[in-house]
């Protein structure tokens, strides 16, 4: 356990029609099953890298980088949640697996609710972290809006080019879910979404896919709850704070409860003391990995 | 305003005009770092149109803000 945890790990290319996507990977060993992590909208699989330093060295891991995003930015169309949780099953079918533990953080709860829909077979148990429910929009709002207002600072960082990667680090360290939370071991799940650019460098996101997802998380009626329907035993991780460390987290804590009075199969975990991101970038971290080590 | 300051350097654009440029890094920037104290502008550039009409004005700037707590900013 520790660092050496992450440098066991390689990425690996998964074809698609079209192309390919990335998925930042180490084989299970010792009998143990491997977890396949899927991030949030504008993350990458090295956000997981804190959750993998925690984890027990017999779990696998497959951490996908989606369709859009970092080392998957040029993988092909399309870009909806559909075809990212079908993705899931693309990669379990390269790394030769029947089924995984499966995790997904922010937007990546929603596509592995979307998963475990459309393939129950293939998933041992189903990890949320605060996302996967989402509040009720305004008639006629706009999914961009409606996104931003649920992100957050994050996405500001799009829209620029960095100096450098140390410029990316001061950014997100000024960032108010984690200027009070910074530690230096966050780097190593930050600083690898940059690319050359013609004023420096920029996220490697492409925007189709922001819109995409932002569209369907927000006011698609099939896509926005679909933590409510889970058909596999499932824990969903509520956190106390949001994307700005203001009260309450992405997921509205009264529609987690409904949700799971009216769904057997999904159980409701409460983390007091963290916000949306210092859940697997910060101390919550080891919590996620204990979740996904021990259940 | 705090005495210790970090200053990065952030480049955008805008479609028109410079100062508009300027005001869209400094508001994205905005969004997540306080405390903002001045901005220096490293470089200006853009894209022009068959016509040699300017379509995007980009800008680099260095951006300086200041730091509560210098722990959080190691």
């Amino acid at each position: 356990m520790g660092a050496d945890s992450v440098t066991m790990m390689h990425d690996l290319s998964v074809p698609v029609p079209g192309g390919e996507f990335n998925v930042w990977h180490r084989p299970a060993a010792g009998g143990m099953q491997t977890a396949v992590l899927v991030h949030g909208l504008t993350g990458n699989s090295r956000w997981w890298s804190r959750v993998v330093q925690h984890l027990p060295e017999g779990v696998g891991v497959a951490a996908i980088d989606l369709r859009g995003r970092c080392c998957s930015v040029s993988a092909p169309p399309p870009f909806d949640l559909t075809t990212l949780a079908d993705d899931i099953a693309i990669c379990l079918d390269r790394l030769d697996l029947d089924r995984a533990t499966v995790v997904g953080y922010s937007m990546g709860a929603w596509i592995t609710s979307i998963f475990a829909a459309r393939h129950p077979q293939r998933v041992s148990r189903l990890i949320l972290l605060d996302g996967g429910l989402a509040a009720p929009a305004e008639p006629g709002a706009d999914p961009d809006s409606i996104i931003s207002a649920m992100v957050g600072p994050s996405l500001a960082r799009l829209d620029l080019q960095f100096g450098d990667v140390e410029d990316l680090i001061d950014y997100w360290k000024a960032h108010p879910a984690l200027k009070r939370h910074w530690d230096d071991g966050m780097r190593s799940a930050l600083d690898h979404e940059l690319r050359p650019a013609p004023s420096g460098h920029t996220v490697a996101i492409n925007p189709d896919a922001i819109h995409q997802a932002a569209r369907q998380i927000t006011v698609d009626s099939e896509t926005k709850d679909a933590a409510a329907g889970v058909p596999v035993p499932t824990v969903l991780f509520v956190v106390e704070r949001g994307t700005a460390d203001q009260p309450g987290g992405m997921t509205p804590r009264h529609l987690a409860e409904t949700a799971a009075a009216s769904n057997p199969n999904l159980t409701i975990r409460y983390l007091e003391a963290l916000n949306h991101y210092t859940l697997v970038l910060g101390e919550g971290a080891r919590v996620v990995a204990d979740a996904i080590a021990n259940g | 305003m705090s005495s210790i300051t970090k200053t990065i350097r952030l480049s955008g654009k805008a479609e028109g005009s410079i100062e508009d440029a300027v005001r869209t890094v400094l508001a994205r920037a905005a969004s997540t770092i306080t405390d903002i104290h001045h901005f220096r502008i490293v470089r200006v550039g853009g894209e022009v149109d068959d016509s040699g009409v300017p379509t995007v004005f980009t800008v680099t700037l260095d951006i300086t803000f200041g730091i509560k707590d210098p722990v959080e900013h190691g």
